[in-house]
C-alpha cells in the first residue's frame, strides 16, 4: 500500500512536470476584467442609448432648425468632463492615478515614468494647472527627485506633453508650485552646487528660464539639500520654497520675488543661511502670513510675516516631527495638522483667530503607531467636499509594490471616513478643486 | 494582526504588508486597516482593490488550474476567465469572507467547465496532453511515472481531483480546503480521505503491474 507521503510526493512530481510559471498573469487577468467591464458598461444600456440617441438627434435637429430660423445659433459649447470631483495621486512606482473624491475608486491610472531606482520620500510632486484641466507630475528617477514634467488630462488621464526640465548638469527637481496668475509652474531642484528654479509656461508647455537661486555650501551636507515644498503666495508676488536635510545651518525657507520674467532671491540675514532658517516642512498661507511647522517636540504651528518674522508660535498637541504640513481653511479661519504615520499620528485643528488648538485625534502613545481608525498621513490636501485626503505612508520612504492607503478625513471630527488601498504607497496627493500649491 | 494570523500566511494580510516574516516592515495596526479597506473596495467594484486582492492568490489559482487541467496554457485561460467571473460576482463576496478561498472555488468551477467543453469536443478529459508525445506536459518531460500519476489523477472525479490538488500540491490545511469547496471541515476531511483512497486505488494496480 502506498503511504500518504509517497502518494503526495508522486502527485507533486507529476503536477510539477506540467506546471509552467505564468509571469504577468495578474496583469492579463485585470486587463480581461477591464475589457469585460467596458463591454458590460456599453452592452447594458446599448438599446436604451440607441433610442435615446434617436430622440436626441430629433430634438437637436428641431432645436437647430428653430435657432437657424431665429438667427440665434452661435458656436456650440462642448462641456468637458470636470476633474473637480477627483483626487490625484502619484505613488512610489511612478503611477499617476485619479480617484473619485467621494468613493476613492480609481477613475484612471497611468504610468508617468519607469519605477524609480529606489524608495522615495513623499514630496511636492503633483500640481494641477490653474484651470484644473491638466495634471502635471514630476516622477522621481531616484530618491532625490525627477528631471521631467509629465502632463495628463485630469478628466481622462490621457497623456500629454513631457517637458524636460533638466538639460544636463545633473539637476534634479523635487518640488512644484503653480502660479495661477501667470499660468506658470515653478520647479525647484538642486544641481551639484545650487538650488535652482525652472519656470515653465503651462499654456505653451515650454521652459522659460532656469535660475540658480542659492549657492550651496561646498562642505558635505548632513542628509541632502533637497527642496521639500514650494508654494506661490495667493497674490502671486512671491515663490517660497523650503529645503535642506538634517543640518539646520543649511536648511530653511527662501523666497523669490516674482517680477516680469525675473525671479529675485531674498537676501539672508546671515550669509550662506536660509532667509528663514530652520524650517523645512510644508508651507501654507493665511492671508499675507506664512504658516509652517517646526520640528521640535511637542510640535508647533509657526505663523510668520511674509519676510519671516515669527509672529506667533502655537502649540498643536502633536508630537515632534509628527506633521509635515498644514492645511488652511481660509473661509473658517482654521488650520488642520495631520501627524505622520511613521510618527505618532494624530490630528489637530487650530483656530487661527484665537490661536487655540483642539486635538481632534490624539497621537498614539510613545513607541506605538497610530491605530487603524485614527488619522495619520502625509501630503494632506483639502477637497471641495470639505474633507481632507491624505496618504498613509508607514515609513519615511515609500516603496514601490508596498500597498498604500489613501484616506478621507473629516477635519471637523478627525474621523477617518473612507480608505482605499492602492498598489504602491502614495507620495503626493492633490485635489481636483485645489489648483496651486 | 495577531501572530497566529501571520503564521497562517493569511493572504489578505500578507498583501497588506503585515505578515512579513523577515520583519523588513514592522507589524502594525495599519495592516488590519488596509486589509479591511481593501475588501470594502473589492466589494464596491474597485478594479484597483480587486487587483490588489487577487495578487496574493493568483499563483495558487494558476497552480490549481494546472492541477485540474494538466495544461499550462489552458490553466492561464481558466484563471483569466475566473477573474472575470469573480469580478461579476463581487456582490456575492460576503462581508468577512476571504478573497483567497472564494476565488479558488471560482477557478475550480471554471476548470470543470473547461473539462466539460473539451469532453463535448470529443477530445476527452486531459487525454490530449497525455496521449500526445509532441505536446507539452509529462511526455515532453519524459517522466513516465508522472505520466501514470497524471492519468490516475485525470481518471478521478472533479471533486476528488480538486481536494487532492488543494491538499497535496497547494499544501492547504483541511479548514482552508473546506472554504474552497464550500463544506464543513469535517465533510472536507471525509471528502479528502475518500479522494486519496480512490487515487490510491488507481495508482496501486499499475504499480503492481
Amino acid at each position: 500500500v502506498i503511504d500518504d507521503d509517497t502518494l503526495q510526493r508522486r502527485v507533486r512530481e507529476a503536477l510539477d512536470s506540467v506546471y509552467r510559471p505564468a509571469p504577468g498573469l495578474l496583469g492579463r487577468c485585470i486587463e480581461a476584467v477591464e475589457r469585460s467591464r467596458r463591454r458590460s458598461l456599453l452592452r447594458g444600456p446599448l438599446a436604451a442609448a440607441a433610442l435615446a440617441a434617436a430622440a436626441v438627434i430629433v430634438a437637436v435637429a428641431t432645436l437647430v432648425h428653430h435657432q437657424l430660423s431665429q438667427g440665434t445659433l452661435g458656436p456650440a459649447a462642448s462641456p468637458a468632463p470636470s476633474p473637480a470631483g477627483l483626487v490625484f495621486t502619484i505613488d512610489a512606482d511612478n503611477q499617476v492615478a485619479a480617484l473619485d473624491a467621494t468613493t476613492l475608486q480609481v477613475r484612471w491610472r497611468r504610468p508617468a515614468a519607469p519605477s524609480p531606482s529606489s524608495g522615495i520620500a513623499p514630496g511636492d510632486l503633483l500640481q494641477l494647472s490653474p484651470d484644473g484641466a491638466t495634471l502635471w507630475a514630476l516622477p522621481p528617477a531616484d530618491a532625490r527627485g525627477g528631471t521631467a514634467l509629465h502632463s495628463f488630462d485630469a478628466a481622462t488621464g490621457a497623456a500629454g506633453k513631457v517637458i524636460a526640465l533638466s538639460t544636463g548638469g545633473g539637476t534634479i527637481y523635487r518640488a512644484l508650485a503653480v502660479d495661477s496668475r501667470r499660468d506658470s509652474l515653478y520647479a525647484v531642484g538642486i544641481d551639484a552646487a545650487h538650488i535652482v528654479v525652472t519656470t515653465v509656461d503651462l499654456r505653451r508647455g515650454v521652459v522659460l528660464s532656469t535660475a540658480a537661486t542659492r549657492t550651496l555650501p561646498s562642505t558635505p551636507a548632513v542628509g541632502l539639500d533637497l527642496p521639500s515644498d514650494a508654494a506661490v503666495t495667493p497674490d502671486g508676488t512671491r515663490l517660497y520654497y523650503s529645503f535642506g536635510g538634517a543640518d539646520e545651518d543649511r536648511a530653511g525657507i527662501d523666497w523669490l520675488t516674482i517680477g516680469a520674467g525675473v525671479l529675485t532671491p531674498c537676501t539672508p540675514a546671515k550669509p550662506g543661511a536660509a532667509c528663514i532658517p530652520g524650517f523645512v516642512n510644508r508651507i501654507a498661507f493665511s492671508g499675507d502670513h506664512l504658516l509652517t511647522t517646526d520640528s521640535v517636540h511637542p510640535q508647533h504651528l509657526v505663523e510668520m510675516s511674509a519676510d519671516g518674522a515669527v509672529l506667533r508660535t502655537l502649540g498643536t498637541g502633536l508630537g515632534g516631527g509628527a506633521s509635515d504640513g498644514v492645511v488652511v481653511d481660509s473661509a473658517h479661519g482654521t488650520a488642520t495638522l495631520l501627524g505622520g504615520c511613521p510618527a505618532l499620528g494624530g490630528m489637530a485643528g487650530i483656530d487661527l483667530g484665537t490661536g487655540q488648538a483642539h486635538v481632534l485625534a490624539a497621537p498614539a502613545a510613545a513607541g506605538n503607531t497610530p491605530a487603524p481608525d485614527q488619522p495619520c498621513g502625509v501630503r494632506a490636501v483639502a477637497l471641495r467636499s470639505g474633507l481632507l485626503a491624505a496618504s498613509r505612508v508607514v515609513a519615511g520612504t515609500a516603496t514601490a509594490g508596498t500597498p498604500g492607503t489613501v484616506e478621507l478625513i473629516d477635519p471637523a471630527t478627525g474621523r477617518v471616513v473612507r480608505q482605499a488601498v492602492l498598489r504602491s504607497e502614495v507620495v503626493d496627493v492633490v485635489g481636483g478643486a485645489q489648483p496651486g500649491s | 494582526v495577531t501572530a497566529s494570523r501571520c503564521d497562517a500566511e493569511d493572504n489578505e494580510h500578507r498583501l497588506a504588508g503585515g505578515c512579513n516574516p523577515v520583519g523588513a516592515r514592522p507589524r502594525n495596526t495599519n495592516v488590519v486597516d488596509a486589509g479591511a479597506a481593501l475588501l470594502v473596495g473589492v466589494r464596491e467594484g474597485d478594479v484597483e482593490a480587486f487587483e490588489a486582492a487577487l495578487a496574493p492568490v493568483i499563483d495558487k489559482a494558476h497552480r490549481l488550474a494546472t492541477a485540474m487541467l494538466h495544461d499550462a496554457a489552458a490553466a492561464e485561460d481558466a484563471v483569466q476567465e475566473a477573474s472575470i467571473k469573480a469580478w461579476r460576482k463581487l456582490d456575492r463576496l460576503r462581508e468577512g469572507a476571504e478573497m483567497g478561498p472564494w476565488f479558488l472555488g471560482i477557478v475550480a468551477n471554471e476548470c470543470r467547465t473547461t473539462l466539460r467543453s473539451r469532453w463535448r469536443r470529443s477530445v476527452g478529459p486531459l487525454s490530449g496532453e497525455l496521449g500526445n508525445p509532441g505536446g507539452h506536459g509529462a511526455m515532453e518531460a519524459g517522466i513516465v511515472a508522472s505520466q501514470d500519476m497524471l492519468r490516475a489523477l485525470s481518471s478521478l472525479r472533479h471533486g476528488d481531483r480538486l481536494v487532492i490538488a488543494l491538499r497535496f500540491w497547494l499544501d492547504m490545511p483541511v479548514e482552508e480546503i473546506a472554504k474552497v469547496i464550500g463544506k464543513s471541515p469535517a465533510a472536507a476531511k471525509a471528502t479528502l480521505y475518500r479522494a486519496i483512497e480512490r487515487l490510491r486505488g488507481h495508482v496501486e494496480p499499475r504499480d503492481r503491474a
